[in-house]
């Protein structure tokens, strides 16, 4: 069955997976390495945590399948459970999101030409200054960047997986383009305060 | 001291596959996908609540229309002092609130349907008002404003509906003004029987009415007066009250089949106003007329041109 399931685009195998149970583990392994990531970039740093969510999330998609609207694509679907379910696991453990992992060359590939920010010399010290700046934004602007520039979905797609407006989305992004700049430049000031008052050996 | 919430497997065990324990657990916790009606339903109560939330809006459209229309806007100078009195009585405040929170509802339930949330505010909340207004001047136009109005108006607490207030309005013998159903007259024409909307009867003196007037109190069952309360004397039954000028009361925006003032065709209003003198038609008041002591007089004449054919 799984053979002739992988040619098929995700909405027929959510029809497949009503009829048969076990086609439902074709959107499983579709879709977990994705969500692992996407839940990673959220802020679950734990892998027992993500683990934990992902079997979650996807049970909650099997129990909602008979909810799917075919007139979303599946994979905003399916994200946007993640995402709430991610919401609720914070709210639930009182806990802020945790630092995004040191991925240097994915924040330095995907974010400083979105956002013009001028480029350190060091690129090391530059992945830094943004990892800080994305992890002291609110949570709402960190999803929304962690969605356009790492999971690079659309803004269609973004509308769908945070139930909104696409205009509020482009409002929400500008907004938190803004402050990850904002954040970024004052870290460098900061910087090159700490450069200038160190001694000279 | 760290958790583990999966127990450990033996060392050298292969890692299930991820989808394999999910269908496991899909199995052991007997997970199955719930009806699809758990879904359908609240949609299609959405939008119910919807479609409800607009209708409402409309009748709070038309019956706002039906105050504004009510409001006697021609005859503002002759019963309010200053005109923000007037218009913080003719404003429908109730209705335009009442169409901003439902506007509020509407967009709420819209927001709450399948791919609702797609629409921006001002869209969804800018079809409503349109469509609100559009469909509420029909249902205007159709008397239903009058309807809810004057139906529902009448049962809101502290609110008096646009008639009621009209007529509360226009029962005040000191001011001048006098307004009923004209319910009988005398032989010579010279004197009408009026039923004020307060229940009470007036005898109303045409002596110093023009002609105009005198149509009107002819013609129409219904109508506002404008004179002079008469001193009364003991040999009188009624009181009496002198007419100076007199108007048709015509409700706009009427239910069909509600009672109107009578009115004849306007080819017969014609005839009778060509079997008066010319002059007499637009006769003013002799010297000894209490009607001279009248304000605003002018505002008065010409009112009673353009509102008597």
């Amino acid at each position: 069955m799984d053979d002739r399931l992988e040619g098929l685009g995700d909405e027929d195998v959510v029809r497949e997976s009503l009829r048969h149970k076990a086609a439902f583990g074709v959107l499983v392994s579709r879709y977990q390495a994705r969500l692992d990531r996407y839940l990673r970039r959220l802020g679950v740093g734990r892998k027992e945590d993500r683990e934990d969510l992902l079997q979650n999330v996807f049970l909650k998609v099997y129990r909602n399948l008979n909810g799917f609207d075919p007139r979303l694509r599946f994979s905003s679907w399916i994200y946007r459970i993640a995402h709430n379910e991610t919401m609720s696991f914070f709210r639930a453990r009182r806990v802020r999101p945790e630092p995004t992992p040191d991925d240097a060359d994915e924040l330095l590939e995907r974010v400083p030409a979105a956002l013009d920010i001028e480029a350190d010399a060091n690129a090391a010290l530059d992945a830094i200054r943004i990892r800080r700046a994305l992890d002291a934004l609110e949570p709402k602007y960190r999803d929304i960047l962690v969605l356009r520039y790492f999971e690079e979905r659309a803004y269609a797609d973004m509308s769908d997986i945070l139930r909104m407006p696409m205009g509020t989305v482009a409002t929400l992004l500008n907004r938190a383009k803004k402050k990850l700049k904002t954040i970024v430049a004052a870290e460098e000031a900061a910087t090159r305060a700490r450069r200038r008052s160190e001694p000279l050996l | 001291m760290q958790e583990f919430p999966h127990p450990l497997p033996p060392p050298d065990a292969p890692a299930e596959p991820f989808a394999d324990k999910i269908l496991d657990r899909i199995e052991k916790e007997h997970v199955v996908p719930a009806p699809r009606w758990i879904y359908v339903l609240p949609n299609a109560l959405f939008w119910l609540l919807w479609i409800v939330s607009a209708l409402a809006g409309a009748a709070a459209v038309a019956a706002a229309a039906f105050v504004l229309a009510n409001a006697g806007w021609e005859f503002r100078v002759i019963v309010y002092d200053h005109w923000w009195r007037f218009m913080l009585d003719a404003l429908p405040l109730i209705w335009i609130s009442a169409l901003v929170i439902l506007m509020i509802a509407a967009y709420e339930n819209m927001r709450h349907t399948s791919l609702g949330y797609r629409y921006p505010v001002w869209v969804v909340v800018g079809l409503n008002v349109l469509g609100s207004v559009v469909l509420g001047g029909v249902l205007y136009a159709a008397g239903i404003g009058e309807r809810v109005e004057e139906g529902i108006g009448r049962r809101i607490p502290m609110h008096r509906s646009a008639l009621s207030h009209q007529r509360v309005l226009w029962i005040n013998p000191d001011r001048g003004l006098l307004a009923g159903r004209v319910s009988g007259m005398t032989d010579s024409g010279d004197a009408f029987l009026l039923r004020t909307y307060d229940g009470n009867a007036w005898t109303v003196s045409l002596i110093n009415a023009n002609a105009r007037s005198r149509s009107v109190a002819k013609r129409f069952s219904d109508v506002r007066v404008v004179g002079v309360e008469a001193v009364i004397s003991p040999t009188s039954t009624l009181p009496v009250f002198h007419a100076c000028f007199i108007f048709p009361w015509v409700v706009q925006g009427m239910y069909p089949g509600t009672i109107d003032a009578d009115r004849l065709s306007s080819d017969d209003l014609r005839d009778l106003v060509r079997s008066e003198d010319a002059d007499a038609l637009n006769a003013w008041p002799d010297a000894n007329s209490p009607c001279n002591d009248i304000r605003p007089f002018d505002a008065l004449w010409k009112l009673q041109e353009r509102a008597t054919p």
